[in-house]
This record gives C-alpha cells, sequence and structure tokens, in this order.
C-alpha cells in the first residue's frame, strides 16, 4: 500500500514538472505570424504592458512581421515578439496579410485606383477607431471620394474584393455596395455571412 | 360687479400666462443607459425629442437616433471600453489625447480637431471631416464608456451653424450621473 502511494506521488510529481512545459508548447503551437498595417505606414511601438503609458520598449516597422502569442483586454492587445523581444502592441495594428511595398500601387489613401484588388469573400464585422465611433464606406477606394453610407461597430458586410488597404463590401441588408478601409475591419469567417 | 368681473378676468389671465410659462419651459428627458448599469446617463432636452433607439447593437452598447426636421440628424453612441476601463478624458496623459486624437481621425484626408467642455466639465473631443461630405462628431470618456455624439445629413451634404448649435444643446443636456448620487 505504502508502495502504491509513493508511485502515485511520483506521477503527481512529475506531472506537475512537466505541466510548464505543456503549456509552453500549447502557446507555441497557437502562436501565428502578423504583419504590421499602420494606416501612417509608420512603425509600431512595442510595450510592455497593455496601456499607452510611458512603456514602449521598442519599434516595429511597417510590414515587419510578428509572432502573435495572445490577445488581451478584449482583443485590444496582442502580446507578440519581434527580433527576440516580446511585449505588447494593439491589435488594430496587425494585419494576417503582409501590406504592400507600395501602397500607391493600389492602396493610396487620396488617389481612386482599383489596381491591385484581388476577388475575395468573407466575412467581416465593423470595428471603428472608437468603441462608439463609425467608419464610412465610401463611393471609391480613396479617401477624397464621397461618403456613401456610415456603419457602426459591429454591423457585418461581406468583403468581396480586397487591395490590402481597402476592402470592397457589399451590405446585404441594404443591398449597398462600396469601399471601407481594411484597418476597420475585424475578420469573422471565411466565405458566406452565417445566417 | 365691475370688480368682480375684473377680478375673474385678471384671475383667467395669469392661468393662462402660467400654462404657456409651462409649455414655453417643457423640458424631455430620456434615459439613455439602462438604469441598473454601471453608469448613469441622461439626455434633457428644451422641447419635445424624437429618439429612436437601434435594437441590433453589441452587448453593452447604447446608440440612440434624435431626429430633427429642421437639422441633421444626431446620432449618440455609448460603448465601453476596456482599453480605458473606469478613467474618463480628464485622466488621460497628454499622450493618451494625441493617440485618440489620431485614431479619430484616421479615416480622413485632413481632419479638424477642437475641444470642447460641457458645462458639467466634461472634455469632449470634436472632429470634423472638414470637407464637403461632412461628417462631425463629438465624444468623450466617462469612467471608461465613450460616449459620441455624430451628426450627419442623410446625403451628407454640409452641415450648418444650425446643425452645429442642434448638437451643441444636445451635447449640454447629456448629464452624468455619480454612483454616489445614485440612490
Amino acid at each position: 500500500m505504502k508502495r502504491v502511494s509513493l508511485r502515485v506521488l511520483a506521477l503527481a510529481l512529475t506531472l506537475a514538472l512537466c505541466l510548464p512545459v505543456l503549456a509552453a508548447a500549447t502557446t507555441s503551437s497557437a502562436s501565428r505570424v502578423y504583419y504590421v498595417d499602420t494606416a501612417n505606414h509608420k512603425s509600431l511601438n512595442l510595450r510592455s504592458s497593455c496601456d499607452l503609458g510611458d512603456n514602449i520598449i521598442g519599434s516595429i516597422p511597417y510590414r515587419a512581421a510578428v509572432t502573435v502569442y495572445d490577445f488581451y483586454a478584449s482583443n485590444t492587445w496582442v502580446w507578440v515578439e519581434y527580433n527576440g523581444k516580446s511585449g505588447y502592441v494593439m491589435s488594430r495594428y496587425l494585419s494576417p496579410w503582409q501590406p504592400a511595398v507600395d501602397p500607391g500601387q493600389g492602396g493610396s489613401d487620396t488617389a481612386i485606383s482599383y489596381a491591385n484588388f484581388q476577388p475575395t469573400f468573407y466575412t467581416v464585422s465593423v470595428r471603428p477607431s472608437n468603441p462608439s465611433g463609425y467608419v464610412n464606406m465610401r463611393w471609391a477606394p480613396s479617401k477624397s471620394t464621397a461618403v456613401h453610407q456610415i456603419y457602426y461597430a459591429g454591423e457585418v458586410l461581406q468583403v468581396i474584393a480586397d487591395n490590402g488597404t481597402w476592402c470592397q463590401v457589399y451590405d446585404t441588408s441594404r443591398n449597398l455596395c462600396g469601399f471601407m478601409m481594411k484597418e476597420f475591419l475585424t475578420i469573422l469567417s471565411f466565405g458566406a455571412e452565417a445566417n | 360687479m365691475m370688480k368682480k368681473l375684473l377680478c375673474f378676468l385678471l384671475a383667467t389671465l395669469m392661468m393662462a400666462g402660467a400654462a404657456c410659462a409651462e409649455i414655453a419651459s417643457v423640458e424631455t428627458t430620456v434615459p439613455l443607459t439602462q438604469p441598473d448599469g454601471p453608469v448613469t446617463i441622461t439626455l434633457t432636452y428644451e422641447g419635445p425629442l424624437e429618439i429612436e433607439f437601434a435594437q441590433d447593437v453589441p452587448e453593452g452598447m447604447v446608440r440612440a437616433t434624435v431626429h430633427s426636421e429642421e437639422h441633421a440628424d444626431v446620432v449618440i453612441s455609448i460603448a465601453p471600453s476596456d482599453l480605458f476601463d473606469g478613467r474618463s478624458m480628464a485622466d488621460l496623459s497628454e499622450e493618451e489625447l494625441e493617440e485618440l486624437q489620431t485614431i479619430a481621425g484616421e479615416q480622413y484626408d485632413n481632419p479638424a480637431f477642437a475641444t470642447e467642455t460641457s458645462p458639467e466639465g466634461n472634455l469632449y473631443l470634436f472632429v470634423s471631416s472638414n470637407d464637403e461630405w461632412d461628417v462631425d462628431s463629438l465624444f468623450t470618456i466617462y469612467e471608461g464608456y465613450f460616449v459620441e455624439l455624430i451628426q450627419y445629413h442623410n446625403d451628407f451634404s454640409e452641415q450648418t451653424e444650425a446643425d452645429d448649435d442642434f448638437c451643441r444643446s444636445l451635447l449640454y443636456g447629456i448629464h452624468f450621473v455619480q454612483e454616489a448620487d445614485n440612490p
């Protein structure tokens, strides 16, 4: 009986020692590569904590790849690693796709260009810069074109074409089509809207 | 007899005057948040108010459109923010205010910014698209909640000073009830 108890204790100790390793392995397998995609193409601040205080520990250039480990504060902040240094960045400035080298090629904020748009089909949710804010749907992929409609947080749209900076979106409920800046959209699923 | 008639006329006039005064000072107060919510926000307006609450909003959010026949409609949007949990606009550092201003104007080519302080002392940030397709917004943060007034015409045409005044009168009617003030 004493031998059985010792074996159980040994097994429990071995498991306890292995748990951190298992946890690390799980985190590592769940990590993904994302790219810095800031609207002004400036570098992204790497911070030591999930807030905007005096905590900048590094800078990550536009288009650089980072390893994403976890999301915090309702997905507002992301724990990332870049060049061997880990810290937190705001999730809104990361994209699963690497942004274009020259944003002028179809991605300019002011010039209207339909170049580099790739047909695609995925469902997105509108994510304004402020949670109480709104996002403009425009007639063409440029900040200088007229606003077609205004959308609020959580509204769901279909993306039918994408050039990395702008998305051509379709609103099935209003039967409207227009263009929105990709940074204000969160991907919900690939394919048709689930309804 | 004449004296009685005069007294009656005077009394009638006084009653009518009091009734008119009552009509002139009619106020509409609408709760913008649930009574059992973590913050209590109300809107008071001098006159009748046509207000429509959106039903299809994410949990924790409130969105109400104040319709007006004469002015551009105003959408009042209230949403919690984990990023500013429990803090108000006045608690933010200069860097945080600058960051807020930058991200609030990100979708415009040449946005205009200004700050506005409501009679209650809340600091609001004004953001205007500043182009011929006009959308303006005024927002503040109150104990972790973003409170924003967004104004535009249905055809996004340029807004007038009267539109601005209407929006400002709504802003001035927004009241935040401190937890300690709640019974």
